[in-house]
């Protein structure tokens, strides 16, 4: 409010100031113009009743005419004022201390019958007077300065004398064109405004009340129109800003507050609607804050769950070494208190054993995960993987697990022990018999002499050698069957590899009469294998064909096929029965005939299933390519070296 | 001309002696790795070539391999192994640690092993 009115004060104080100067001004202007229409007015008719009581020549008077009519104007006085007697003659001037001129200087005088007429003076051109109403003027001079009289022109001066004003006018005595003299006629000038004063103080106090009525007009309209307004306005304003936003604003008026009241009105509106929907926002987000922290934290109670389930440590640790999360199995391996686990608690544990810092900024730089097999630390075997966190492309830290992997360790080691010491506890007396029968077959063959033993002494070794085969093989495929282990894959030639097969096996198609044919492409790129591996899978494929082929030929291929180098090995030989065809890559199975039913030392059923395994450990592949009456295929591929 | 023959299996080494014997090869044997370096050093023999098998009790033919190279004396004297070991990773092992040749025990009949042997020390025959 105070404010509000402060602003009203602002700009209606000057206002009313201006209001009441042009009042005042009205007032000064209005009383000051009329004066001096009254004060001319006086002068005027003065001045025609000297005119008019002096005497002049016949016709002369064109010199009053401008006087004739401001004074018709400015009074109303009958024209016929003029053409009175005349009562002062021009030849009284000729010698005015004659008694005649006396006398009618005299009469001149008493011709201003004017109550309000102070005093009369006739001077000559001297200034001194010569008839006065006031017997002792007569023989004074006037002021100098009233001499511009003589100049021809009446004038009239207000002059203050004995502390009121009084109003002189100078009218000058003209005879055939000479002036000779001139009256002054003195009056006062309250006495000449007399009769309007009244009427000017009426007029002012008129216009006062009028001012003050236009004043309070003014203000009622102000307050009303504007005050109100704005400070209903203001009110309002407040309140919306303290948040009450119901109550509309309503100024129902047709002005720019009414326009302003009505933007108000809309912006409450707009206000308080985007405040509902704002307050409904909210409500929803913390309700969906809610929902997703409890999400979250099921998810995570579901995550320290499973975690808690796992046999191995698992301890996600951020970029700066901290560990975020560590589950039980984590601690008991490590041998911590719970809850204690820290980076450099991992560091002393590993020791020298896993560089588990090194790791850390290995796999979060690489941004791979790093596994190490076997770590030999306090008596166990672990096998540590470090997996690093990626998440919008940054890595955030990493995950470690650790797994014990002692009893496994352990296992195959014994395993690897079992295959030792199977092979030399096998393969020994096994070599025992073939040797001391080889022996008797080839040095003692004189000393026995039924032909009868002799074939028996050589079945025998025939089944030592089979026999031997059989042990060798089973123990190679077990050995197959466990992977590869550490064993590394080389960049090797299968063309060069292929060569020294056919090498080896020429005299063999020789004698059966077999064409062996090697159709390599040329160029062909290194393959990633062993090759040792290799060699054995061709000498088994190739082997194979020569067996089961009684005439035409062995063609070995190599190719290039995408990424993979194939071999493929054709013979013209008997087919592979379809029945037959599926029981390929097993465990001792021949095609064709039962090793049961064996009636050569060739093959011990386990040549396809080794060489499927050899194959499997490097990555490729191996098959039956197509098999008819016509002779069979098979092939392999290995991976290229990159 | 000596070729000495270090085997643990007795039945084995029955066989080489016969063998050996019936081909004319003047052979002295060993039961094991410490039995031939001690009968090495004792006796001053020094054989043509050692035929060395590997998995033997007390002293096995690579730890055999391993003194043998560090003796100045008896480095010089060319190793066949003779073994049922007969994996990739044996044969470098073996190899690596000097043996000139590996031949596998069970692979073939004493009559060829000869033959091999023959073929690997030219000097024998």
């Amino acid at each position: 409010m105070e404010k509000t009115l402060k602003l009203i004060h602002k700009t209606a104080i000057p206002f009313v100031i201006m209001i009441a100067l042009i009042m005042t001004g009205i007032a000064y202007l209005s009383s000051n113009s009329l004066e001096h229409a009254l004060i001319f007015q006086d002068f005027d008719r003065i001045r025609v009743v000297a005119i008019n009581a002096l005497s002049l020549e016949t016709g002369d008077d064109h010199h009053d005419e401008g006087g004739e009519e401001l004074l018709e104007e400015a009074s109303g006085v009958s024209s016929t004022t003029v053409e009175r007697t005349q009562i002062l003659e021009a030849r009284d001037f000729l010698d005015p201390n004659t008694p005649e001129a006396r006398v009618q200087f005299h009469r001149y005088v008493e011709e201003f019958k004017d109550p309000i007429v102070k005093e009369i003076n006739v001077f000559d051109g001297s200034g001194k007077i010569i008839v006065s109403n006031v017997e002792q003027k007569s023989g004074s001079y006037v002021n100098t300065e009233v001499l511009k009289v003589f100049e021809g022109e009446a004038f009239y001066l207000i002059r203050e004398e004995n502390s009121s004003d009084m109003i002189l006018t100078y009218v000058p005595f003209v005879y055939d064109g000479k002036v000779m003299g001139a009256v002054e006629v003195k009056s006062q000038l309250a006495h000449v405004l007399g009769p309007i004063s009244n009427e000017m103080n009426r007029i002012s106090l008129y216009l006062a009340v009028f001012g003050l009525f236009a004043l309070g007009m003014f203000y009622l309209i102000e307050r009303h129109f504007i005050i109100k307004p704005i400070h209903y306005l203001k009110t309002r304003a407040e309140s919306i800003g303290e948040g009450e936003l119901d109550e509309p604003v309503d100024l129902r008026t047709s002005d720019e507050l009414g326009l302003l009241a009505n933007f108000f009105d809309r912006m409450r509106i707009n206000i308080k609607s985007s405040l509902e929907k704002i307050t409904k926002f909210n409500e929803e987000l913390a309700e969906k804050v809610k929902e997703r922290t409890a999400e979250l934290q099921a998810e995570r109670a579901k995550l320290v769950a499973s975690l808690e389930s796992l046999k191995f440590g698992f301890i996600i640790i951020d970029r700066e070494k901290n560990i975020i999360l560590s589950n039980t199995a984590a601690e008991e391996i490590l041998g911590t208190p719970k809850g204690k686990l820290d980076f450099s608690t991992l560091e002393n544990y590993f020791g020298e054993s896993y560089k588990v810092g090194v790791n850390f900024d290995q796999a979060i730089n690489d941004r791979k995960a790093l596994i190490t097999p076997e770590v030999d630390s306090h008596n166990k075997f672990l096998t540590v993987l470090l997996a690093p966190v990626i998440s919008e492309n940054h890595v955030i830290g990493s995950i470690l697990v650790i797994e014990d992997v002692t009893e496994e360790a352990l296992l195959k080691r014994k395993k690897e022990e079992f295959f030792a010491v199977a092979s030399h506890e096998l393969r020994t007396p096994l070599t025992s018999i073939r040797g001391n029968l080889s022996l008797i077959k080839d040095y003692y063959k004189d000393k026995i002499q039924s032909p009868e033993v002799l074939e028996m002494v050589s079945q025998a070794h025939l089944s030592s050698i089979q026999l031997l085969n059989i042990v060798n093989d089973f123990l190679d495929a077990s050995k197959l069957e466990q992977g590869r282990g550490s064993k590394e894959l080389e960049k090797v030639d299968i063309l060069k590899i292929t060569k020294t097969v056919i090498n080896d096996l020429a005299n063999f198609a020789k004698n059966k009469n077999l064409t062996l044919v090697l159709d390599a492409a040329e160029n062909l790129p290194l393959v990633l294998g062993d090759d040792n591996e290799i060699k054995e899978v061709v000498y088994n494929l190739v082997g194979n064909a020569l067996n089961y082929t009684e005439k035409g030929e062995v063609r070995i291929e190599i190719k290039l096929e995408g990424e993979r180098v194939k071999t493929v090995v054709r013979d013209t030989g008997i087919g592979i029965a379809a029945q037959n065809q599926k029981l390929l890559f097993k465990k001792f199975q021949q095609a064709g005939k039962s090793y049961l039913s064996r009636t050569t030392i060739s093959g011990t059923g386990m040549g396809l299933y080794i060489s499927k395994l050899l194959i499997e450990n490097m990555h490729g592949e191996i098959g039956l390519l197509s098999s008819s009456e016509t002779g069979s295929a098979f092939y392999f591929t290995i991976p290229i070296a990159k | 001309m000596k070729l000495m023959i270090v085997e643990d299996d007795s039945f084995m080494l029955q066989i080489y002696h016969n063998l050996f014997q019936l081909e004319g090869i003047e052979i002295e044997t060993a039961k094991d790795g410490l039995d031939a370096l001690e009968k090495l050093r004792s006796d001053g023999v020094m054989p043509a070539a050692i035929v060395l098998d590997i998995m033997m009790p007390r002293m096995d033919g690579y730890q055999f391999l391993e003194e043998q190279q560090k003796d100045p004396k008896l480095k010089d004297i060319p190793v066949i192994v003779l073994s049922n070991l007969f994996s990739p990773e044996d044969q470098d092992k073996a190899k690596k640690l000097g043996a000139k040749e590996l031949l596998v025990k069970s692979a073939q009949d004493p009559k060829e092993l000869i033959k091999k042997i023959k073929d690997i020390l030219p000097t024998l025959s």
